[in-house]
């Protein structure tokens, strides 16, 4: 459902990004944008309809190499603590 | 039930704002106005608004104490609209001002008619009563405080007097009743965006789920340019079906290749926020060796 959903803050980079795409791929979605909510240790990820297959997603540090096309740079919640990272999406396979 | 009130607060002729002092009052308001005597004009306002306010306040409290000891004895809803309106009616003695009280006597007995007899029991004197201080309090703080802050050209005599019509009524047992309400469906509102944020969170998910999420959507890819290959369509939509029966999901006999596809869309979709399902899922497809 395309939309702005809320995201556990305390998950792991690993996790958020396995949690969205996991959104993606089965809500026939894309991520557009994902913020740090300010009203709470929690992020907000935007998603638009998308009907094409997309890679999967990488979050990494701000900075750090990663595999893929780097789509958004953000401050978000990781394990409970804002971070700057850097969203990658992977190729297909 | 209380102390007896002292005869200086209680004495009308102390308090009471007599219909001939308000007209007077507001005619020297509006001449200090027209000779642009501000300052003076600004005086009389505060101290019109003020002997207004001492009215209505002391209205007030004797009916708060009526409403508290004598809610058994009244048979109606009514009747307390009746009691506070009349209460309006003496508040001020200007035939204009009761004129326009007497409108709202009339639209308060009118709409009585609408207010459900039942919501009006279900809530108990004491909330009623402190729903009343609440808005009271507020409407006098916001008069307090534009009197101090504004002069006659930003908050004029009349600006005044809808402000104190409207204290007036945040002290009437509809008007409690209407706040009641709508704070209650503010809340619900609040309770159901919070349920809706909770239901469509995020769902948390590893690594190899996620993984398991991207062999759906490739099957499912897969699968739609099957069903549109004359040479594997029939073999793809027996898949989908297979798919669909391992899932729960009963597809009709005569269902469409596009019906099914939708059918797995949908499972895919249920899937992003059930674990149980996802794996359901994928041990469908795995079985089904989609090329």
């Amino acid at each position: 459902m395309a939309g702005t959903i809320p995201a556990d803050g305390s998950l792991t980079m690993d996790k958020l990004a396995a949690s969205l795409t996991s959104e993606e791929q089965l809500g026939f979605e894309q991520l557009t944008a994902l913020t740090a909510d300010t009203t709470a240790v929690r992020n907000l990820a935007t998603f638009v309809n998308q009907d094409k297959r997309l890679g999967m997603l990488a979050i990494v540090a701000a900075g750090a190499s990663s595999p893929g096309t780097k789509i958004l740079s953000a401050t978000v919640y990781v394990s409970g603590a804002k971070t700057a990272v850097d969203v990658y999406r992977l190729p297909l396979t | 039930m209380g102390p007896k009130m002292p005869s200086a607060m209680s004495a009308p002729a102390i308090t009471e704002y007599r219909a001939h002092d308000f007209e007077n009052d507001v005619g020297r308001y509006r001449g200090l106005i027209l000779n642009n005597d501000l300052p003076g004009a600004r005086t009389l306002r505060d101290e019109i608004a003020n002997h207004v306010m001492a009215d209505i306040e002391l209205r007030y409290s004797k009916f708060e104490m009526q409403l508290t000891t004598r809610r058994a004895g009244f048979e109606s809803t009514a009747d307390m609209v009746q009691l506070g309106a009349t209460a309006a009616t003496s508040v001020v003695g200007a035939s204009e001002v009761k004129d326009l009280l007497a409108v709202s006597v009339t639209a308060f007995q009118g709409s009585r008619l609408s207010l459900d007899k039942n919501f009006f029991r279900e809530k108990t004197t004491e909330s009623i009563i402190s729903q009343m201080r609440a808005s009271r309090e507020t409407r006098k703080a916001q008069i307090w405080k534009s009197l101090a802050n504004r002069d006659v050209k930003g908050y004029p005599w009349d600006a005044v007097w809808v402000d104190l019509v409207d204290f007036y009524y945040a002290g009437t047992v509809p008007s409690a009743l209407v706040e009641i309400a709508s704070t209650t469906g503010a809340k619900a509102d609040a309770a159901s965006e919070t349920l809706k944020s909770t239901v469509a969170a995020l769902t948390p998910r590893t690594p190899a789920q996620a993984r398991d999420a991207v062999d759906i959507r490739l099957a499912y890819d897969k699968l739609t340019t099957a069903t549109a290959d004359t040479a594997k369509s029939t073999a793809a939509i027996q898949s989908l079906k297979n798919i669909l029966a391992a899932v729960g999901k009963k597809a009709d006999d005569k269902a469409s290749a596009s019906d099914l596809l939708a059918l797995m869309k949908a499972a895919m979709i249920e899937a992003k926020s059930d674990d149980d399902k996802l794996a359901k899922l994928k041990e469908a497809i795995l079985a089904e060796k989609i090329e």
